[in-house]
């Protein structure tokens, strides 16, 4: 048995129950022998019923706390699935834009000689004669750009050609620039013939494949036909 | 609930029946609840810290590794969560801290068992003191005898989610008892 007063950490590990079977035998003979002890052992055990009786501390009934918590997960985990769909696609609309950006940088800076294999449809316009292949979708793009850039309106794009209404004090410009990109290596990029409203007539060709019917009034609209190859 | 229905219902939530995790938010709610009123003493804000713990036991209950029980690892949410917000409200200086600030008191209710002729007399004047006197104690001392004596954690859990040493949670608990037991006794209380 325990000569002296039992220390205040036994008496608490005697509550919990945490003692082994010896130590916890010696402190209950003592408690039987000590009034002081057991005094001190049972304020113990009431101010820990005390402390227990702080679990009547609890949410307001009135807060309706668990279907508000849950609706705010609900958004966050629509939210969640929104960023974590978000996160895959990235990576992906990322590559594909890299891929589409080498491409064209490859396709501008490679010489006329080494001009990427174009991309063959057949024409589904016009005779054998008309039928065409198309340079890529790039020339397609580049050349609706040269014709919006003139004020033409493009009225039927095909994989043979394009064909537009291009008021003809541009037909010039249009042809300048069809020119322009025959210059930087896009030989046979672009045929056209223009004619006027009385129907085709076929022009003077300033390089070869571009034909145009210009009328006498500069401001009169001619259809222009682009022909791809 | 025993914790092997717990899992079972994180099952489910992870199934993608987010619903079934209203079963988890009803079951540690009040246990959240009072160990974030006693570290902030403000009805309000207690309510607002609860919420988000959940929330982030939400989210995170993918990296939940079942090695522990689910009411360990949500605990350990609680008090890294309750440490984090103390900080930052410490920085930023709103509300009063300590009930000589003028803490909010709401009621505590009294059930029905603390009622009964044969118990002691706990009343709510008792409960108050009781209250006012282990949420005075210093930190360390009211936040282990919070999970202990009133939540009902074992040693082990208590070092688990305060990330101590067993003999730490002990020599603390000690303390902690003596420290409130005399004051208590300086109440008139024991």
């Amino acid at each position: 048995m325990i000569r002296e007063h039992v220390r205040f950490g036994l008496l608490s590990d005697l509550h919990d129950g945490v003692m082994d079977a010896i130590s916890k035998e010696s402190v209950l003979d003592h408690l039987r022998e000590c009034v002081e002890c057991d005094r001190e052992y049972r304020e113990i055990g009431r101010m820990l019923r005390m402390l227990s009786g702080l679990r009547a501390l609890c949410i307001r009934s009135g807060d309706d706390f668990t279907r508000a918590t849950l609706s705010r997960i609900l958004i966050c985990e629509k939210k969640r699935k929104r960023q974590a769909y978000y996160k895959r696609m990235i990576p992906s609309a990322v590559a594909a834009m890299v891929i589409f950006l080498v491409g064209v940088d490859q396709f501008r800076n490679s010489p006329s000689g080494t001009k990427p294999e174009p991309v063959r449809m057949s024409s589904s316009l016009g005779s054998g004669d008309e039928s065409r292949e198309i340079a890529s979708s790039y020339d397609m793009r580049r050349t609706i750009s040269i014709l919006k850039r003139n004020r033409a309106r493009v009225t039927m794009v095909s994989g043979a050609c394009i064909e537009a209404e291009a008021p003809v004090r541009f037909v010039d410009d249009i042809q300048r620039e069809c020119e322009g990109s025959v210059s930087y290596g896009m030989q046979g990029f672009a045929t056209a013939v223009g004619y006027s409203d009385g129907g085709m007539q076929e022009g003077v060709a300033p390089f070869p494949g571009f034909i145009q019917q210009r009328s006498a009034d500069q401001f009169r609209t001619v259809r222009v036909r682009i022909k791809l190859r | 609930m025993s914790d092997k229905s717990d899992l079972e219902v994180i099952d489910r939530v992870l199934a993608g029946d987010i619903e079934a995790f209203s079963t988890i938010i009803e079951k540690y709610r009040d246990r959240v609840f009072r160990y974030a009123y006693s570290r902030v003493y403000n009805y309000d804000e207690a309510l607002d810290i609860t919420q988000e713990v959940f929330l982030m036991a939400m989210e995170a209950l993918r990296s939940f590794r079942r090695e522990a029980k689910f009411s360990t690892w949500l605990f350990s949410i609680m008090v890294n969560y309750c440490k984090n917000f103390r900080k930052k409200r410490d920085r930023f200086p709103s509300v009063a801290l300590s009930r000589s600030d003028g803490g909010d008191e709401f009621e505590i209710p009294i059930p029905d068992e603390r009622q009964r002729p044969e118990d002691d007399v706990i009343t709510v004047d008792t409960l108050r003191i009781v209250k006012e006197e282990l949420y005075g104690l210093p930190e360390d001392y009211k936040e282990i005898l919070v999970l202990r004596d009133i939540e009902g954690l074992s040693y082990g859990d208590i070092a688990r989610v305060l990330g101590i040493h067993l003999s730490n949670v002990k020599v603390r608990i000690h303390r902690g008892r003596e420290l409130l037991k005399k004051r208590l006794a300086e109440r008139g209380l024991l």
